[in-house]
């Protein structure tokens, strides 16, 4: 028998006010697996290139993976796949928590959804009941009581969640969709969600998820956490979670003053030891022992009662590196009121970064600012900014546009301070302290992610597939290429991405979880899982390729590229682009010149039909 | 020569400092470092070097096993970092 699917797609077209629901193909499973070999394939297939991101024709596909809902451990993520407002080209964005595995309790496998609402609506899920429900009133309302007030609605409390802030109804490109303080939250799916006047999904279900062979899945199961708790980082992950400042730092890689040191002042601050001061309790995705999460609270200085579930070291990063400040209190303040507003961290903080910047160069000046200063090591203007990005109001309203976008209006060499790729913001890590993971923020085909080929042995020292030296470009387009792959074929089960970046889980067992789980033989052997994974990169290449993306959009900004890293652990290194850049596209077979895959590279991995 | 370290989770608790600086003789290696600590602030030192499984030691920034592990040369002004795993991001 074939488990782990609910072998059910919803289709909602917001415009018509019509559900659909669709089974899943067979071919599909096989050829895809799930969760993001699932979202680029639909989406390859049901968008047209040019389709407008805020337009009616874009959709939003929601997945959890085959293994979603099961007592797997760190398999009850979900993704959202769309096309981004703030790249123009194909996006995922992925989330812990909770909604993950409601949506297979609801007996869904994906939402597919498409139009635009005549007005606000929410969309209700419940067990095969499905509504568009008036959402006028939550309009305007954050995230935290736009929970509260559906929750009342609906007259319960375990209802799940995913929902936008007034970031996403106003259109900021960075925009998230916010799950009980989890978020997707980069790319501007929240954006995507205001444009179709949808505030939020709400889904409860009663169900389960059925497994092809039981016995084999429990024994895989065991075999899972057998291998976390042998783990020696499982302990440390499981405390502190992603506290991890003082290793950046420790490494000079830490972007400070957007990208131009590498470490921030005071960043003893910031350290791990300081947050768990801090710490009132711990929190957890569905189904995953490894609890990183943590509320945190403050109850002394200018932040005083402020509180979150978090922050995570990029948040940490957002609001201390970019301004040249570690105020501990601030990356809690601004980590609860981003979550609040629905706004991704990650691009806040480094917009707010690249402001600073613009300020210090007298390119914008208090008449732009409404009279905030800002300037390095001064703080207190970030929370406003916040507020004004959210809201679109004074500088807020360019802000809001991403670096490239605001960059591009403000002129007057603006242009060369937004740090991104493909309209992306960089997060947390400076390429030329991390050649591999520079190289995979260089490529992913989103813009600039850390989460799609995460360099675990460049960043943690981790030794696996081999040791390598952060600080050196030579051998880095295969080990790139490898670390994407890898996460692409997790991906499609789901799988936290902090487990393989730590070992924590073999490509075996997830092998075994996969087949005992689904029935499907394939998905046992790891050569087919690195084939799909390979597949996936490919076809998201295509994607772009067809929007037009190509080599000239695989560029870091004039700064990384030929600005040294002044002082510190990465002293003197540059990002050597064209020799990585060569290197993948080698390793990955693409054309060099183009970077687009070729004809033949296309046809090995069954994608001949992008040629058409 | 003098050396800049620079301590954090076991290591802070054991020697009760998050930085220090230490002062060997030319010529040192790591493992010359290692025992300069061990015999200030006790075997409890040395034996978290050798039982922290995953524990980084950055020489200058980078990972020790790239410098010849605990043969890994020091000179003045070098800075060592004692960092038990950490992972997430």
């Amino acid at each position: 028998m074939t488990g782990g699917y609910q072998n059910k797609v919803l289709r909602v077209d917001l415009t018509k006010r019509k559900f659909t629901e669709e089974p899943l193909s067979e071919a599909l499973i096989h050829d895809y697996i799930g969760g993001r070999g699932f979202g680029v394939k639909l989406l390859y297939d049901d968008l047209k290139p040019g389709t407008d991101p805020l337009g009616e024709d874009n959709e939003l596909i929601f997945t959890a993976g085959p293994l979603a809902g099961t007592n797997a451990q760190s398999f009850s993520r979900y993704k959202v796949f769309f096309k981004s407002p703030l790249t123009g080209g194909y996006f995922k964005s992925s989330s812990g928590g909770q909604f993950g595995a409601e949506l297979k309790f609801a007996g869904l496998d994906l939402i597919i959804i498409s139009g635009i609402a005549d007005k606000p609506v929410f969309l209700s899920i419940n067990d095969g009941k499905y509504e568009l429900r008036d959402a006028e009133y939550l309009w305007g309302l954050d995230c935290d009581d736009t929970h509260t007030l559906i929750r009342e609605e609906l007259s319960d409390n375990n209802v799940k969640i995913a929902c936008i802030g007034p970031a996403g109804e106003r259109g900021v490109k960075y925009a998230g969709i916010f799950s009980e303080r989890r978020a997707a939250g980069r790319g501007g799916g929240g954006a995507v969600m205001g444009a179709k006047n949808l505030k939020a999904i709400a889904i409860r279900g009663r169900g389960k998820v059925e497994l092809a062979d039981k016995q084999a899945y429990a024994a895989a199961v065991k075999e899972q956490v057998a291998g976390y708790q042998a783990n020696p980082q499982f302990s440390t992950f499981s405390q502190s979670g992603t506290w991890i400042a003082e290793a950046l730092n420790a490494m000079g890689m830490y972007p400070t003053k957007n990208f131009r040191e590498g470490f921030v002042p005071e960043w003893e601050k910031l350290e791990s030891s300081e947050y768990l001061k801090l710490l009132v309790r711990k929190t957890r995705c569905y189904s995953c022992m490894v609890h990183c999460g943590s509320i945190a609270k403050i109850a002394s200085g200018r932040y005083a009662g402020s509180w979150t579930e978090g922050p995570e070291y990029e948040t940490i990063w957002a609001f201390s590196g970019p301004v040249g400040h570690s105020d501990i209190g601030l990356t809690i303040a601004a980590d609860k009121y981003c979550d609040d507003m629905g706004l991704d961290t990650i691009s806040t903080g480094s917009t707010i970064g690249f402001a600073y910047e613009l300020y210090e160069k007298g390119i914008i000046t208090k008449a732009d600012t409404g009279g905030l200063e800002l300037t390095y090591g001064n703080s207190e203007p970030v929370m406003e900014l916040i507020r004004q990005i959210a809201w679109r109001e004074g500088i807020g309203d360019l802000l809001a546009e991403g670096t490239r976008e605001a960059g591009r209006r403000i002129g007057k060499g603006a242009e060369e301070c937004g740090i991104q790729v493909k309209g992306l913001e960089l997060p947390a890590y400076d390429p030329r302290g991390a050649k591999s993971h520079g190289l995979n923020l260089l490529t992913a085909n989103i813009g600039a992610d850390h989460n799609t080929g995460y360099a675990p042995q460049e960043v943690f020292g981790v030794p696996i597939p081999r040791e390598v030296d952060r600080l050196s470009s030579e051998d880095k387009g295969e080990l790139t290429k490898w670390n994407q792959d890898l996460t692409a074929f997790l991906e499609t089960g789901i799988l936290c991405s902090f487990m393989p970046s730590m070992g924590m889980l073999s490509e075996d067992v997830y092998g075994r979880l996969l087949r005992s789980a689904t029935g499907v033989k394939d998905f046992e052997d790891t050569a087919y899982l690195w084939k799909i994974g390979e597949k996936i990169t490919n076809l998201e290449r295509m994607f772009n390729a067809r929007e037009g993306f190509g080599r000239k959009d695989d560029t870091f900004p004039r700064r990384l590229r030929e600005e040294s890293v002044p002082e510190g652990p990465s002293a003197g290194s540059v990002f050597e682009e064209k020799d990585m850049l060569d290197q993948y596209y080698k390793a990955r077979g693409w054309d060099i010149e183009t970077g687009v895959p070729t004809k033949e590279k296309l046809e090995e991995l069954d994608l001949g039909f992008t040629l058409k | 020569m003098k050396l800049e370290v620079l301590f954090f989770g076991k290591f802070r608790d054991i020697t009760g400092v998050s930085r220090t600086e230490a002062v060997i003789e030319d010529g040192s290696r790591l493992a010359d470092l290692v025992n300069y600590f061990g015999a200030q602030y006790g075997k409890e030192f040395a034996e978290n070097v050798d039982g922290i499984p995953g524990l980084r030691i950055l020489v200058n920034g980078r990972e020790y096993y790239l410098l010849g592990r605990m043969e890994a040369p020091l000179s003045d002004g070098t800075t060592v970092v004692f960092l038990p795993p950490v992972a997430g991001g």
